[in-house]
C-alpha cells in the first residue's frame, strides 16, 4: 500500500469518524477508524511518518472528543512505538496476526479509556462498560478485515 | 359438397345480421354474448401486443431507458421533497416550542458528532458570535438534552445527557421527589440517591428541578422504566427512558439564561 493511499485512507476515515460512523453503530457502539489508520500507517509507513499520522489523527479525535485533550494523541503515538518494536522482533506479514494485533489494540484503548473516565468519576454501569470494551473492538476488526481485503494489495 | 344458393347465401347473412343486432340492441343477449366472445378477443390481444413488441422493439426499449431515467430523477425529487417536509415539520415544532417558551432561545444545528465511544455530544453551528456560552443547557421541542461545554466564535461542543459525565438535578413530577439523573453512554438515564422509602413508580415522569441553577425548570427529561435498590443497599435508582431520542437529534435550542 503507497503512502499517498494510508494518508487519503486516513483523512477519509477522519471525515467518516465524526459524521456518517453515527448511523451504523451497532450496539450503541462505532469502530475506531482512527485507530484502523493508525494500525495501517504502522504497517505501511516508515516511523517517523506512522508517528506523523499517529499524532494527527489522535490531535483531530481530541479536538471533537469530549473530555482529557491529548489522550488520544499520547496513547496513538505510544501504539506506534510499541507496534514499532513488536514489528522488529515479530512478523505480522499475514492478515490474521494483523487481525489479532490490532484487536488486541482496539481492546487496550478500550480498557484504558474506559477505565479513565471511571477514574475521573464518571458513573457508568458495568453493563455499558463491557458493552463498549468488548463490542467495539469486535466491530473495529471486520471493519479492519474488509479494508485489508479490498484496499490492501 | 354443400354449396349454398345466392338466396341461401342471403337468408344466412341475414340471419347472421340479425343475430347480431339482437345480441347488441337486446341487454340481456348483450352480457353472455360479451362475455364469450371475450375471453377469445383477451387472447387475441396479448398475441397483437407480444408481436407489436417484436416489432417495435427498439422503441420500446429506447422509451424504456427514457422512463426509467425518468423514474430515478423523480425518485430523487421525492426523496428530496420529504427530506424538506420532514425538516420543515421538524423546525415547526422547534418554532412553536419557542413560541410558547418563556425562555430566551438560540436554534442551531447539529454538524459534527463525538468521534469515540466515550463521550456523547455533539458540535453544533452557532458559537461566541451568536451569544453561546459555556455552561448554557440545551433542549429540543421534546425535552432536555444536554449542556454547551465548550463555545469558538461559530461553533460549540455539547455533551448529551446520555454521557455519565454530566448530572442534572430531576424531579418527580407526580411526587416532586428529587434525584440525580446520570447518563449511562447507553440509550436509558439512570436517576441515583433515592432514598428507600421514595414516591416513584414506573412510568412517572422526570423532569429538571432547577435546583442546580445550570438546567430551566420543568423541562421534560423523561420517564421511568425499571426501579431497582443500589447494590450497596443504601439508597434506590431509577432508569429512565429520555424524551428525546440522542441519536437522531438534528436542531435543538440553546438556553439563553
Amino acid at each position: 500500500m503507497r503512502p499517498s493511499k494510508v494518508f487519503i485512507l486516513s483523512a477519509l476515515f477522519a471525515l467518516i469518524q465524526v459524521t456518517l460512523l453515527d448511523y451504523f453503530k451497532l450496539f450503541g457502539v462505532k469502530p475506531d477508524l482512527l485507530l484502523i489508520a493508525v494500525f495501517l500507517g504502522c504497517l505501511f509507513l516508515d516511523f517517523k511518518r506512522a508517528m506523523f499520522l499517529a499524532i494527527s489523527t489522535g490531535f483531530f479525535k481530541d479536538i471533537f472528543s469530549f473530555r482529557f485533550f491529548g489522550f488520544n494523541t499520547v496513547l496513538f503515538a505510544l501504539w506506534v512505538l510499541l507496534l514499532n518494536h513488536l514489528m522488529r522482533r515479530v512478523s505480522i506479514e499475514d492478515n490474521l496476526s494483523r487481525t489479532v494485533v490490532i484487536f488486541t489494540v482496539a481492546l487496550l484503548s478500550n480498557v484504558i479509556a474506559g477505565l479513565a473516565l471511571l477514574y475521573l468519576g464518571a458513573h457508568l454501569p458495568v453493563g455499558g462498560f463491557l458493552r463498549i470494551v468488548i463490542i467495539s473492538p469486535i466491530y473495529t476488526v471486520l471493519i479492519f478485515s474488509l479494508i485489508i481485503k479490498y484496499f490492501v494489495k | 359438397m354443400f354449396k349454398p344458393s345466392k338466396n341461401q347465401l342471403k337468408l344466412i347473412l341475414f340471419s347472421f345480421l340479425f343475430f347480431l343486432f339482437l345480441i347488441f340492441f337486446l341487454s340481456f343477449l348483450r352480457k353472455p354474448a360479451v362475455s364469450t366472445i371475450g375471453a377469445p378477443l383477451g387472447w387475441f390481444n396479448i398475441l397483437k401486443r407480444e408481436i407489436g413488441g417484436i416489432i417495435f422493439y427498439h422503441r420500446n426499449l429506447k422509451e424504456n431507458i427514457a422512463l426509467r431515467k425518468e423514474v430515478d430523477f423523480l425518485n430523487n425529487k421525492i426523496n428530496s421533497l420529504n427530506e424538506c417536509r420532514l425538516e420543515n415539520v421538524r423546525l415547526k415544532e422547534n418554532l412553536a416550542f419557542k413560541n410558547r417558551s418563556a425562555l430566551k432561545l438560540i436554534p442551531a444545528q447539529v454538524i459534527l458528532r463525538s468521534p469515540d465511544n466515550w463521550s456523547l455530544g455533539f458540535v453544533v453551528d452557532k458559537g461566541s458570535h451568536h451569544g453561546v456560552r459555556a455552561g448554557m443547557s440545551v433542549v429540543s421541542y421534546l425535552g432536555l438534552v444536554g449542556r454547551v461545554i465548550e463555545t469558538t466564535s461559530s461553533n460549540s461542543k455539547i455533551m448529551l445527557l446520555s454521557d455519565p459525565s454530566l448530572g442534572v438535578s430531576g424531579i418527580v413530577q407526580r411526587s416532586r421527589q428529587e434525584g440525580l439523573v446520570f447518563g449511562t453512554l447507553g440509550s436509558s438515564l439512570i436517576m441515583k440517591y433515592l432514598p428507600e422509602e421514595a414516591d416513584i413508580k414506573l412510568q412517572d415522569i422526570i423532569i429538571s428541578s432547577g435546583l442546580d441553577n445550570v438546567y430551566p425548570k420543568s423541562i421534560l427529561i423523561g420517564k421511568v422504566v425499571e426501579i431497582g435498590k443500589e447494590f450497596s443497599g443504601l439508597s434506590r435508582y431509577a432508569l429512565i427512558k429520555p424524551a428525546v431520542n440522542f441519536s437522531n437529534l438534528e436542531e435543538v435550542l440553546i438556553v439563553v439564561p
